[in-house]
């Protein structure tokens, strides 16, 4: 039986955290990206998320 | 209390003359049944479903179906609901096609279907020239999907067809053009990917009618990791962020909690 896709949730305040470097957990948030996307994981993100992202920053700025 | 259970579809009518019975009834008759009988028993998917067996017995032509106690109890309640309501809209998409092709058959060629299962002793469904099960037309929104797994099969003789196994829906089918198919530049066989598709959605309960999914088109996703890419985001992002320092109150903040 294959190995279950990880799935995870990514809310505002782990976009802002995983793009903004000066964030006292940028690394943490960074480290959960590349775990996820390394085990071959799927990230959703709702459209409010983004919706709040862009309240401050724009939507060329997130991963897709 | 026994663990398999019983059910009885039992159809009435006439072949010109002569009744009805399994002497005059024609293979592709009973094909259709049983294809609505897993409609109607197993309306998440036929994946993992138990063991049916079947027997035709006269009177006028009586199919018998062995499976599952647990599965003729919830088609028992199924029915029951169904008899007391006359509505499908509740009904799993699956669910409520077997009925409306039950029915449809009935009105084409006046027939008489009775559906019964021992489970539940006293729910049975008539469907006749005389009753008129199918869904309100509203029960079905348009709707676009997004789905996520691994591309099995493409292709097709006629029409195209695209497969996608995904965790959350099991095996999808998603029909495409030809032209969509041939114009790729890349071979997606095997590949884990997004598929952005069109397709009806029943509002009340959220299921997708899986038969009516459209390929929109392919989602430029990637699971791979690639920090060259992720720090061009970062350097992208930094002026928008610089001058948050604390993302717990700046998201309360525009989401009004600071103020409650």
């Amino acid at each position: 039986m294959p190995d279950p896709i990880i799935r995870a949730f990514a809310d505002t305040s782990f976009l802002i955290r995983l793009l903004n470097e000066g964030d006292s957990l940028h690394g943490q948030a960074k480290d959960y990206f590349q775990y996820i996307l390394g085990h071959s994981g799927i990230i959703f993100c709702s459209t409010i998320a983004i919706a709040e992202y862009c309240v401050k920053g724009t939507i060329d700025e997130l991963p897709s | 209390m026994e663990a398999v259970g019983t059910i009885e579809i039992r159809v009435q009518g006439f072949r010109g003359s002569e009744d009805i019975s399994p002497q005059n009834y024609d293979i592709a008759e009973l094909r259709d049944t049983l294809s609505r009988v897993e409609g109607l028993l197993f309306p998440f998917g036929t994946r993992n479903r138990p063991m049916v067996t079947y027997e035709m017995k006269e009177g006028s032509v009586r199919h018998i179906f062995r499976t599952s106690m647990q599965y003729a109890l919830m088609l028992g309640a199924v029915l029951s609901k169904v008899q007391q309501t006359g509505s499908l809209d509740f009904l799993e998409i699956n669910t409520a096609k077997a009925i409306e092709a039950f029915q449809e058959e009935a009105t084409r060629k006046n027939l008489q279907w009775e559906i019964s299962t021992s489970a539940v002793s006293d729910a049975s469904l008539l469907i006749s020239q005389d009753t008129h099960f199918a869904r309100s037309e509203n029960s079905l929104s348009q709707a676009d999907f997004y789905f996520y797994g691994k591309i099995t099969t493409m292709g097709g003789k006629n029409q195209g067809k695209i497969h996608i196994d995904t965790e959350e829906f099991g095996n999808l089918t998603i029909t495409s053009s030809k032209q969509e198919l041939e114009n790729l530049e890349e071979n997606y066989l095997y590949h884990i990917l997004g598929i952005q598709a069109s397709g009806l959605q029943n509002p009340q309960t959220g299921e997708i009618d899986r038969g009516s999914l459209v390929f929109k088109e392919f989602m430029n996703y990637s699971s791979n990791y690639n920090e060259t890419y992720l720090n061009k985001l970062i350097a992208k992002a930094r002026k928008s962020w610089s001058d948050v320092h604390d993302v717990d109150k700046w998201v309360s903040d525009i989401r009004g909690y600071s103020n409650a």
